[in-house]
């Protein structure tokens, strides 16, 4: 090249030849174009995001510890149902799992850092902007949007100042996860060490590229859909009003045209990192590597003709509703697969239990029943009977609580050495797994009756037949919630007191080019590509 | 395409086999990146013109 531009200089001439961090917290977190800490300011904000969606579900399971009117007025307890859904979806599970790819993937795949890490930094950047506008929302008069997340019009137009607010927001969170995508992608087909060939991949790696091709698809359907909100709010537009010819049904087929993808982009990469800490604590390789790449890939696939399952009740042609029942019935298959993949990896090894193996062990079981409700969801007569009930908020929140934010905990232990260099304390981390697993089935679980009898979803009283159940589920609620401090307690003694230094290779089963780093692992890595041979790999046929 | 796309873009083999030319690497990255950004302008275009046309 003639003029080597600074954006596309290796990291370690832009910060000289040694291998040291930017000086002052300013340029080294607000100016940073490095992998890990950016993957850190991501896991950063997601923590703190998770804390905050989480409080206004301690507050909706507070208003619903008894029937009748107690603690806040119904308009309140809609923005509280509206805002904990977008703030856990986009600015908690999302940024965790971009997190761990900006941490995890340039390491796996022996590269020195993200493809194009100014851009990382502006797609991190943007985010804290976004949620500032959705949160500020609630101190405005007329309150945050009360609509529910799907923004479903007219409902959600009704609302004041905070439509455009919420959809302002939307958008900057899709330009942030576009360019997230973007960055993944470029990185994962143009990076890879020599040897890394695709299907040498960790299982990690390989997910992360199908959800990146995933949110390209889907983020900019969302983004048309809300801008077409916006229009028909503030300059006149019917897309989405009856009254000038336009269709509300239409925003519906259009928003889970993204919603459905949305729940893939927030479980794909849940199988990657239990597809990686599964074979390490089995001490074998993974059963069936390419048969798991296929089935995320056929998962994917088929998150784009599943999507009017959402809406059954809509009304929609017979022929419709047996195409989308059935289309979602065959997404049963690859999960299945995947499933059986993971016991059999299991099976006959030598299995032990460190916290990222319960985790892992608790996100495969739990998330195959939020997979089986989801099945009965998809039988189009059951799913007239259980639309808009508890039933749904029980199955979501299986597979996003015990199946998503499982497998982000998971990963946060098994490579929270690798990051810090230490140990975090195995006592305290058993402590925080058996209190999460237990109280999020006294959470969850009693929802699913409370749905079968009938109880709507989205609702501050109810009737006192549903007293028990929603008390129990209350409970659950409350000591999840407080079980999720145990967590930053482990992470900040790990991180700031431990006195247990972690190896290089931190778990003794463990395969794949990150554990040849030591650890922690250093600032700048693989500047050089490493060499690659049969033990450094995780995955793949290594033998050629 | 064939000048967006260096040909081994989505071969199994690793698309720069020389260890060192990151900056090839950043270069082919940019190009990725550009395609698949247009392709997400002609899917928000797309999703609008969906509407207009089925209204």
């Amino acid at each position: 090249m003639a003029a080597v531009n600074p954006a596309i200089q290796p990291a370690h001439d832009i910060h000289g030849e040694h291998d040291h961090k930017p000086h002052g917290f300013l340029h080294r977190w607000l100016f940073t174009t490095n992998h890990k800490d950016i993957g850190t300011l991501y896991l950063v904000f997601s923590l703190t995001m998770f804390f905050i969606g989480g409080s206004m579900a301690m507050i909706i399971r507070a208003e619903l510890f008894q029937p009748g009117m107690q603690l806040v007025q119904p308009e309140f307890f809609n923005e509280m149902t509206t805002m904990h859904a977008l703030i856990m979806i986009f600015g908690a599970i999302m940024p965790a799992f971009v997190g761990l790819a900006n941490w995890l993937i340039p390491m796996m795949i022996g590269a020195p850092d993200m493809a194009l890490p100014r851009m990382n930094n502006w797609s991190f950047w943007i985010l804290p902007f976004a949620f500032f506008l959705l949160i500020s929302e609630i101190f405005m008069p007329g309150g945050g949007p009360q609509g529910g997340w799907t923004m479903y019009p007219p409902l959600a137009l009704e609302g004041g100042y905070n439509v455009a607010f919420m959809i302002f927001s939307i958008h900057l969170m899709g330009i942030s996860s576009i360019m997230g995508a973007i960055n993944i992608i470029a990185t994962i087909l143009n990076m890879r060490a020599p040897g890394v060939d695709l299907l040498k991949m960790p299982v990690f790696v390989w997910s992360w590229l199908i959800t990146a091709f995933l949110l390209i698809a889907v983020m900019p359907v969302l983004a048309g859909a809300v801008t077409m909100l916006l229009t028909d709010k503030y300059f006149g537009t019917s897309f989405f009003n009856a009254a000038g010819g336009g269709d509300p049904v239409m925003y519906q087929h259009i928003f889970w045209f993204f919603g459905h993808p949305e729940v893939y982009i927030m479980i794909l990469p849940a199988f990657g990192i239990v597809s990686e800490i599964i074979p390490t604590f089995a001490r074998k390789p993974l059963f069936g590597y390419q048969a798991m790449v296929y089935a995320i890939a056929s998962i994917a696939f088929l998150s784009f003709i599943v999507w009017a399952h959402h809406m059954f009740t809509v009304g929609m042609p017979l022929g419709g509703e047996l195409f989308f029942m059935y289309a979602t019935m065959l997404i049963a298959v690859p999960t299945g697969v995947k499933v059986f993949n993971w016991v059999t990896t299991m099976w006959k090894g030598s299995l032990t239990f460190e916290t990222p193996m319960l985790f892992a062990i608790a996100f495969v079981i739990l998330f195959t029943i939020g997979g089986f409700s989801g099945v009965s969801l998809a039988l189009v007569p059951a799913d007239f009977q259980y639309q808009d009930t508890y039933f749904v908020v029980a199955h979501f929140h299986y597979v996003l609580v015990t199946g998503a934010a499982f497998a982000i905990m998971g990963a946060t232990y098994y490579w929270l050495p690798k990051w810090s260099g230490n140990m975090y304390s195995e006592k305290w981390g058993k402590i925080h797994f058996w209190n999460s697993v237990i109280w999020v089935n006294v959470l969850f679980f009693p929802q699913h009756f409370l749905g079968l009898a009938g109880m709507p979803r989205r609702i501050p009283d109810y009737n006192v037949a549903f007293a028990d159940f929603n008390m129990i589920s209350s409970i659950g609620g409350f000591l999840f919630g407080a079980s999720q401090l145990i967590f930053v307690g482990v992470i900040i003694h790990c991180v700031f007191f431990s006195k247990q230094r972690a190896t290089s290779r931190v778990w003794e089963g463990a395969r794949g080019l990150e554990w040849t780093l030591p650890s922690p692992a250093p600032y700048h890595s693989f500047t050089t590509p490493p060499v690659i041979d049969a033990n450094s790999l995780a995955h793949g046929d290594v033998t050629h | 395409m064939a000048a967006l796309f260096n040909d081994s873009t989505f071969s199994m083999k690793p698309r720069i086999d020389s260890a060192h030319d990151i900056d090839a690497r950043r270069a082919a990255a940019r190009r990725t990146a550009l395609v698949i950004g247009a392709i997400a302008v002609l899917l928000f275009a797309l999703t609008i013109i969906e509407v207009v046309v089925r209204k």
